[in-house]
Formats: structure tokens, sequence, C-alpha cells
């Protein structure tokens, strides 16, 4: 029975993100949003979160925190790209310094779109995001029970 | 003694934005700060050449999320230098509110960022409460909660009819007292006192010699605001430069909360006085020339470089934000400072990491 | 107030003595930076006293080497710093501190 899908942990990364994302999503926490009513609360450890919520494409410089951030989750994890320019450069596209998209990168599992993504969208995509999270965990512990079956 | 160099950020709790700070301590003492940005670098100041100059506006406006509409109104100005229009009086007007208003929400997020920083949960929710009331304003008005893309060179794309103004002002009353409550606690509270007060020195003179600007100058007692430029419709417009000698965190605190009250009052001469009128004139042709705009953004003062060849593309585009401005005053002022103390010190210049790499 | 801006030339022999003046005049540093025309840069430094707003241009061949005013104005060194990783243009003692990186790109990507 999973029960992650009550009180997930949702951690915050701004890739080159211009800002206006960052602040949506904190603005996600406050009292007008209040995305803790759903149980989901922002924590700025990757050992002890859930969902990654990526803000902002992906440049040369910051991909390895990128890439080490996904690695300290633990599973099952849900990567949720928030803006346009998480989910595929946007406007920076042809910048110089930018790889593109958070996909290029890391898995990405859910895509909320938006130019900066509002408030509303993101809560969705979060939810959307717990969903996808109570099945990973219910699949990997059927995944564990068959196993212990089969021995 | 012996040294430890702690790696601070760029992923940190308190700061939304990545910065990377390689300190090096003593005991809790901080001794020295080496900075290393670069994690929000895009290279937007080379894309001016692969866009068309009308379309650069979009992408000009996305050099920050916060201050987007002073980045994009700043722009337009430059542009229209080069054309050598002058834009309608009511464009000038509605350019002002709007900037009031952003410069409303980008100083009370700071408020709601300051106190998350010294741990103060309910007045962060608070001051954010306060805000999406300005949000709601932008968005009535503009159509968009943070990037409004209203602003066209000759002039803006939108116009706010008498009731709307009349409404936003109706509700400054109920906000501004709202406000006064709040902004009480972030003064006199001693808690919050025991934070910020004589903590983060810049002397007056440093913040000369370390070009500081914004209210990280006015809170060392320097005496400037871009906005006296004229601008817009600033010329027009009556409000007092909002100083403080304390030179502190506290100092910086108060700078804003008196900057918040003068935006009210701004808003509301720019309503009484606005005339009717066109908002926009057609602009046509390319730029030739160059133009500097210096504005005063809610961080401070912003210069902008502009130079055209004649083509559908600007030769260089180069903007100055604030923040970069104020990065060598904070990493003076980390230096002999507390362990703890460093998120706080990192929010007083109100960091806008986006703007400084660009 | 109309805004006033003054535009000079200045070559890189004075440019140190210049600041040096600017300095004890009491102007503040607003910014730096370099622009790039073919086989050349230029370097534009702004600097403000009270409102007034003084442009200083000055074009230099793309191997000449100037000299860095970080030591009248401190601040200068974090535009200089940028002007090396993203233009590429040489500077003479830019950084009291070699650490300072800002960007971390390869090569100079506005050369």
């Amino acid at each position: 029975m999973p029960t992650i899908s009550k009180s997930p942990w949702m951690m915050h990364y701004d890739g080159s993100s211009c800002n206006g994302c960052d602040i949506e999503v904190l603005a996600c926490l406050t009292p007008l949003y209040d995305i803790e009513r759903f149980g989901v609360i922002n924590t700025g450890d990757p050992r002890q979160a859930d969902i990654l919520l990526i803000t902002g494409g992906v440049n040369y410089h910051n991909e390895s925190v990128v890439k080490q951030i996904y690695e300290q989750m633990p599973t099952p994890k849900v990567v949720v790209a928030v803006g346009i320019c998480a989910c595929s450069g946007g406007v920076f596209k042809d910048c110089y310094n930018i790889k593109g998209g958070v996909d290029t990168t890391i898995p990405v599992d859910i895509y909320v779109p938006g130019c900066a993504a509002r408030p509303e969208s993101i809560i969705d995509g979060v939810l959307q995001a717990v969903e996808l999270l109570a099945r990973k965990q219910t699949e990997a512990e059927s995944a564990t029970a068959a196993e212990g079956e089969a021995q | 003694m012996k040294r430890t160099i702690v790696p601070f950020g760029p992923q940190h709790p308190v700061l939304p934005e990545p910065i990377h700070l390689d300190l090096v301590l003593e005991d809790e003492k901080v001794v020295e700060a080496i900075p290393s940005f670069g994690f929000v670098h895009r290279g937007m100041e080379d894309l001016a050449s692969k866009r068309d100059f009308n379309d650069y506006l979009y992408v000009v406006e996305r050099i920050c999320g916060i201050c987007s509409y002073m980045h994009g109104m700043a722009y337009c100005e430059g542009a229209e230098r080069i054309f050598g229009v002058e834009i309608p009086d009511r464009a000038k007007y509605l350019r002002t509110i709007w900037c009031e208003l952003s410069r409303l929400h980008s100083h009370l997020l700071w408020l709601g960022l300051l106190a998350d920083a010294f741990g103060f949960e309910a007045l962060f929710m608070q001051s954010w409460r306060v805000r999406e009331k300005i949000l709601d304003m932008v968005e009535d008005s503009t159509g968009g909660r943070l990037i409004s893309s209203v602003n066209r060179i000759g002039g803006v794309a939108r116009d706010m009819d008498s009731a709307m103004l009349a409404g936003f002002v109706a509700q400054f009353d109920k906000m501004e007292s709202e406000l006064r409550a709040l902004t009480k606690v972030f003064l006199t509270d001693s808690t919050v006192r025991a934070r910020l007060f004589e903590v983060g020195v810049l002397t007056k003179q440093d913040a000369l010699l370390y070009g500081a600007v914004g209210p990280m100058m006015r809170a060392s007692g320097i005496e400037l605001d871009t906005r006296k430029l004229g601008y817009a419709a600033y010329g027009k417009l009556d409000f007092d430069i909002i100083t403080s000698n304390g030179c502190d965190a506290l100092a910086r605190c108060e700078v804003r909360i008196g900057e918040i009250f003068q935006s009210f009052r701004l808003i509301r001469q720019a309503v009484d006085k606005i005339p009717a009128g066109e908002i926009y004139i057609p602009v046509s042709g390319n730029p030739k020339g160059e133009a500097t705009v210096r504005v005063e953004q809610p961080r401070g003062e912003a210069l902008y470089y502009m130079k055209a060849n004649g083509t559908r593309n600007l030769e260089r585009f180069r903007v100055r934000t604030p923040t970069f401005s104020n990065v060598y005053s904070l990493l003076k002022i980390l230096p002999g400072a507390q362990f703890a103390d460093v998120p706080l010190l990192i929010l007083t210049i109100d960091p806008c990491i986006s703007c400084t790499e660009r | 107030m109309k805004e006033m801006i003054e535009k000079t030339s200045i070559g890189p022999a004075v440019l140190k003595q210049y600041m040096k003046e600017a300095a004890a005049e009491g102007c503040r540093l607003v910014q730096i930076h370099a622009n790039r025309m073919d086989g050349r840069y230029e370097l534009i430094y702004s600097l403000a006293l009270e409102y007034r707003l003084i442009q200083l241009y000055m074009v230099i061949l793309e191997d000449t080497e100037i000299e860095s005013i970080s030591s009248i104005y401190p601040a200068a060194q974090l535009y200089e710093q940028e002007m090396v990783e993203l233009f590429g243009v040489k500077i003479r003692n830019v950084a009291e501190d070699p650490h300072v990186k800002l960007y971390h790109v390869k090569g100079h990507p506005m050369k």
C-alpha cells in the first residue's frame, strides 16, 4: 500500500532560469496557493526528497550539479520540469551557454508549461508527480514481492 | 588558527537561486569569501545579434523574472532614444504605475525571503500574502503575473481604464494598514533586531568605493535615486529618496520598507495626474545609433547600453544589473561575519543571480 | 532633471591617471564593458558623479594589453574579469584574487 502519496517531499533546484518560475514555485508554498495542504513539504536536502522540481534550462556549468542532485535522491523519484525553459530551453535555446531542456541531462517525467509557469499549473504538475510516485512505489514493491516468491 | 573551507551552494535551502561561495572559516568566523558563478549564465547579450530588435524585447524581459517589467521598459526607452521618438504622456504614466507595482512586489518578496532567512516563517507567509494582491493587480492590468510583455517600442500595448485605476487605489488603504502592522515587526521586534542590528556593516566610503547601488547604497547614507533623472513620468511626480545612516542589515530593511510606502504614494499621484490620450505611436524602420539608459530597479540602478547599426539586429546590447554591482560589496561585508549570518547577509543585497549572470 | 551623459575618448596610456583623478573627485564606477569591433575592442568605462554620467570610450587593438584599474576602484575587478572571460581582452593585474571565476565558459564566446 503506497503511503508516500500522502506526504511526498519536494525539492526545488533553479537551473538557468530567469527567476520567474522559481518565485512561482515559492508562491505555491504561501497562503494563497498553499501546496502544503496536499502534504507536500519543500525540503532543501536531496537525500530526503521524492519529487525534484527543476526550473530553467541546463547550462554547461550546472549540468553536473543537476546530475548529482538526481543521483542523490532515493528511488522511487519523479522529476518535474517547470516552465518552458526547463521543457525545451525556451527563449534561451540559441544562447551559447545553454545545453537545452532538463531532459538533455536527466530523465524528466512531468512537463509543466508556461512562461512563467503559473502556480496553478505547478500544483497540477506536482500532484501528477505524486500519483506517478505512488505508481512507481507500487511497481517497485510488487517487483520485490515477486522476487521474494521466486526465491 | 586552522582554516576550514566550507562550500556554500549552489543548491542551498535559503536561496532559491544558485550562487556558489567558498567560505574560508576560522572556527565560526568567515575570513574570506571566494565567489564562483556561472550556474545561470546563458549568454543573453550575445543573443542580440541573432534576434530581430523587436523580438529581442521578449528576451530582455526574461533577463530576470522579478524585475521583468523594468528590463523591458528600459530596453524600449533605449530604442526610443535611438529612434528619437517621444512616447505619448499617457504611456509614460502607465509605465510609471507598472514600474511601481513591480517595485512593490519585489520589495515584499524580499521582505518575505529575509524573514525566511532568519527563521520567522509566519512573517514570510504574511509578506507573501500581501504580495499576492499586488500580483493580482499586475495580472488584471497586463495579463501576466510576472512577465507582462506590455511594453512596445513607442509606448505600451495595454491601457488601464479609470475604473481599474480607481479600484487599485481603493485597495491601497487596507494594504497600507496591513503592511504597517507587518513592517512594525521587522523594525521593532527584538528577535528580528537581534539578527539584523549591526550585522553586515558597509560604511558610506566603502559603499561608494565598492560601487554599491540602490537600497544597499541608500542604507549607507548616500542619497541617490536614478528615478530622479525623470525617465517615464517620474519627473512630474513628487517623491522622497529614502535613506538611512544605519549602514547595517536593519538599515537596508528600513530603506526597502520606506520605499514600499513611497511606491504607494507614487501610484496614487500618477493615478491622479494621468492624462487621457494615445498610448502608442508606431515606430518603423531599423535603429541606427547608440543609447545609454539608466533606470532604478527595485535592487538599484541598472545601466543599459545599446548600439545599433541600421540592420534588424542590434550590434551590441549590454546590461549592467544592480546585483552585479552589489556583489563586490557582499564579498567585502562577509569577512568577519558569523557563519550563521552568511545566508542573511547574502539576502540583504537582494541578490538576483539571473540578472547578474544573464 | 534631464539626464546628462558626457562622452570622452581616452587612450590606454592615460587611463589610470584619469581614473585616479576621477576617484579623487568622488566619482563612482558604474560599469565597464567591451564592444567587439573588427580587429579591435572598444572598452567603455562609465563613471558617475551624483546624477552625471561620464562615458569613457577607449579603442584598443586586439593584442594590446591594458592596465587594470582595480587598484583604484576595487569593484572593477569583476567587470575586468568579465571582459577577460567573455571577450578575451588582455588586462594586466586583473584581479587581486586569482580564484575569482565568473562564468566558467569555454574559450571566449563573444570574441
